[in-house]
């Protein structure tokens, strides 16, 4: 008896330790006790992968391009961990092989010191350079393009990861940006073109649509008729005005030709009619719609839908936790004061514009 | 009348045919057992959200902006071995230098603090604009309050001495205050000195649960993420619109987190704005740190349990998580009754092993603050690292130091001081540069 009791302690024992086991196996090897990586820069920074094919040009390609540049001569090689490159020199065409030709397909680094063309209809699977212009076909599919000076996409062009201009990226209609696309100073997206994350300091929506002009009364109301003041007055008692904000517990319409100078927290729906400002920022839990020629100098966060009629201007960051609907005319964020549009979609209307960051987390689409 | 209650009792529950104490015993034993069972099924519920649901960072994609003016508030008694990383760090950072001014408050420190803080301020004109404090009273809340009269701007963010904010942070803690529903932020809390021993694993365990998955999950189903006091940031109007940074307490934050949703203020989390801290080392200090945060946390409970279910600012789920929150280091004394009382039975020969068997599976899962090993589970699976995940079962050596402290400081603090408890702040010792985050690749201090 006494056995089997110890036995049966000694068992209970071992299974109650076998558990930690591992752990002990892991204190003495410390093979995971680094603290956790914090990455803010890669999150943030639309041109994190840019940078770093930049600096894989200048460590691994910086002999290969400074020689091509120098002798006219292209030159061809294979990186330790990158496969296949190719460099090729001023003026010279994207050589394919003829298994590539056949294929519509390339699968190597692709640097040229200058501009660079790119076929219609061939898919791209490696990094694109262009020292000077890249222009890429009709229906061609790149991977990720880099261009010291324009990126020019001909229609139905898709890129699957990034493209960074150093000037213009310029995309004709109908064609996909995957992932990142930043500019340098602009990026024009002609109409049908879908997108996910764009950067630049003016990113201009469909195409040869008129877009507003300085001096254009866009959002702004006529100097001719002023605008009203308004106040809280008949929402009764489900509202509390403290702190420079309006909160309301239900749905709240800012008249037409309005203005507000407080910050408006609203529960149910909130409507800011045509040609009001807002001098503040809004939020809304439910629907949120902008009439047309509305202004807003803060920002606009929608928990639902955000929809912003033609002509609207809104200084501030513009976040839609669902869909967001950008009119015609609209423009978003300053030359000097660059901004944000952020939502899970995003549609806009051909002659908009967005200084600063469009990003959708699903799916952006350009209207005509 | 007292004299008869057992007689009373007693003659309501002959017909049941057990003892009145009994009946007494079992009704707190199911009590316990049921208000563990809800914090296990709160518990399970973060997870399961956090692994399979629909994940909200409305802010973080934020990153190009009319910047506001803000203020970075670094409170710092006797904190001259990190303060000079510190204000490194912030000065480094990618945010406008025209609009952030970093104001270290010297509280009444006795080592180089002081000195260092002016050398930076020299070095720094316009930059960093230094406050010593001689006087006034003792306490983190106390020393925010003072400082934030000094203050100008509409942000104000806040670290902790020991941390160290990358390059990227500080906009991604300012980014959610666009949304003028915000009144406070907090982001994540990264231990660097994982390495140093078993008990910093483990808190870098517990850091990873509490806020991979306990504090994301409350920000996905729009409840109570919890503002921290480090890492984070208020806004000044939302404050002073609930009376400002409360002196009188432990737990400044979440005392504001308390008194802002009662206003109608929300807080937001920032799972991606991740911050290095340094993890205390020693066990003596983490109990003292869990007595301090258990008796805090319990002020706020006292404070504003009854505002909260009252509120007309607040939705009937987040009332139903606040007080879960609030509640959470109550649970610990809670165990140790509910053991007690099981045993009691036992003893008295009320054979309910269900009841037993109940508490003591589901009691594992429910301190609330002590993240849970399933939470941890899911954090080390979310964060991708697998192999300190093996350290899980050591998480019951913190779970029993946990309730026992936890247990001691609430009585303490109901026995000695009444329910306010009192203001003695036992600072975290800090090892500094020995292990800063530059000793390992994680670490990007400038």
């Amino acid at each position: 008896v006494t056995l089997v009791v110890l036995v049966f302690f000694a068992v209970t024992l071992l299974l109650l330790l076998l558990p930690f086991v591992p752990g002990l196996r892991e204190l003495r090897a410390q093979r995971d006790a680094e603290p956790l990586p914090v990455s803010a820069e890669a999150a943030v920074d639309i041109r994190h992968f840019a940078h770093g094919f930049r600096a894989f040009l200048e460590r691994d390609l910086g002999d290969s391009l400074a020689r091509v540049r120098t002798t006219g001569m292209r030159r061809s090689g294979w990186i330790e961990g990158q496969g296949q490159y190719s460099v090729m020199a001023a003026g010279e065409p994207v050589d394919l092989f003829a298994d590539e030709q056949t294929r519509r397909l390339i699968d190597r680094i692709v640097a040229g010191v200058a501009d660079v063309e790119i076929p219609a209809g061939l898919r791209c699977l490696r990094e694109i350079y262009a020292g000077g212009t890249l222009r890429a076909g009709a229906a061609t599919e790149v991977r990720a393009v880099l261009a010291d000076e324009d990126i020019v996409l001909e229609r139905r062009a898709r890129s699957v990861r990034w493209v960074h201009a150093g000037r213009d990226l310029k995309v004709a209609a109908d064609s996909v940006l995957q992932g990142r696309a930043s500019a340098g100073r602009s990026i024009a997206l002609g109409a049908g073109c879908r997108f996910e994350r764009l950067h630049a300091p003016v990113i201009r929506f469909g195409g040869d649509a008129p877009l507003p002009r300085a001096g254009d009364v866009v959002g702004a109301a006529p100097a001719d008729v002023p605008l009203i003041d308004w106040e809280p007055a008949g929402l009764g008692a489900h509202h509390e005005l403290a702190a420079g904000r309006l909160l309301v517990e239900g749905d709240l319409d800012i008249p037409a030709r309005a203005r507000v100078r407080c910050d408006l927290v609203v529960w149910g729906r909130l409507t800011i009619g045509a040609g009001a400002r807002l001098e503040g920022s809004a939020k809304g839990h439910r629907a949120m719609r902008l009439a047309r020629d509305a202004r807003v100098d803060g920002s606009i966060v929608g928990r639902d839908d955000v929809t912003l009629e033609d002509g609207v201007v809104v200084d501030g960051p513009v976040i839609a936790e669902e869909r967001l609907t950008i009119g015609a005319r609209c423009t978003i964020g300053t030359a000097a004061e660059p901004s944000t549009v952020r939502a899970g979609a995003i549609t806009v209307r051909a002659g908009s514009v967005i200084h600063g960051t469009a990003w959708a987390s699903g799916q952006g689409l350009v209207r005509a | 009348m007292l004299l008869a209650l057992p007689a009373l009792a007693a003659g309501l529950t002959a017909p049941i045919g057990r003892p009145w104490h009994v009946l007494l015993l079992l009704f707190v034993l199911y009590a316990i057992i049921t208000l563990v069972v809800v914090y296990m099924l709160r518990h399970y519920l973060f997870t399961v959200n956090r692994l399979f649901g629909r994940q909200r960072y409305p802010y973080l994609d934020v990153d190009t902006a009319r910047w506001p003016e803000i203020t970075v508030l670094v409170p710092a008694h006797n904190e001259e071995a990190v303060i000079a990383r510190m204000l490194d760090a912030l000065l480094a950072a990618d945010y406008p230098a025209e609009r952030m001014t970093i104001l270290p408050v010297d509280d009444r420190s006795k080592d180089a603090t002081g000195e260092i803080i002016d050398d930076y301020a020299r070095r720094f004109p316009g930059r960093i604009r230094p406050l010593h404090r001689r006087e006034g009273k003792s306490g983190k809340g106390a020393v925010l309050r003072d400082a934030t009269a000094h203050v100008t701007t509409d942000v104000i963010l806040v670290f902790d001495a020991d941390y160290v904010p990358g390059r990227g942070l500080i906009k991604q803690l300012v980014a959610p205050f666009f949304d003028p529903e915000v009144g406070a932020v907090m982001g994540r809390v990264v231990p660097y000195n994982v390495a140093s021993n078993l008990l910093t694993r483990l808190l870098d365990l517990e850091r990873a649960g509490g806020y991979q998955v306990d504090q994301q999950a409350r920000m996905n189903m729009r409840v109570v993420p919890q503002y921290g006091g480090t890492v984070g940031g208020v806004r000044r109007r939302a404050l002073e619109h609930v009376g400002g940074w409360s002196d009188d307490t432990l737990a400044e934050d979440t005392d504001a987190t308390f008194r802002l949703l009662n206003g109608g203020w929300k807080t937001a989390y920032q799972n991606r704005s991740e911050c290095y801290e340094e993890a205390p080392e020693t066990w003596p200090g983490r109990v003292r740190q869990v007595r301090r945060w258990a008796r805090g946390h319990n002020q706020t409970m006292w404070r504003y349990s009854r505002g909260l279910l009252a509120s007309r600012r607040v939705s009937a789920l987040e009332k139903l998580d606040g007080q879960l929150l609030l509640g959470v280091y109550m649970m610990s004394p809670a165990l140790i009754l509910g053991w007690a009382v099981a045993m009691a039975l036992w003893y008295l020969g009320v054979n309910e092993p269900g009841l037993i068997i109940v508490l003591a599976v589901t009691c594992y899962s429910t301190i609330g603050n002590h993240a849970t090993f399933f939470e941890v589970a899911a954090a080390t699976h979310l964060d991708g690292s697998r192999q300190r995940a093996r350290l899980i079962p050591f998480i019951l050596m913190g779970f029993l130091v946990t309730i026992v402290s936890v247990t001691k400081g609430t009585f303490t603090q109901v026995v000695t001081n009444g329910a306010n408890g009192d203001l003695l702040w036992h600072k975290t010792e800090r090892n500094g540069a020995r292990n800063g985050p530059n000793a390992r690749n994680g670490g990007r201090t400038p």
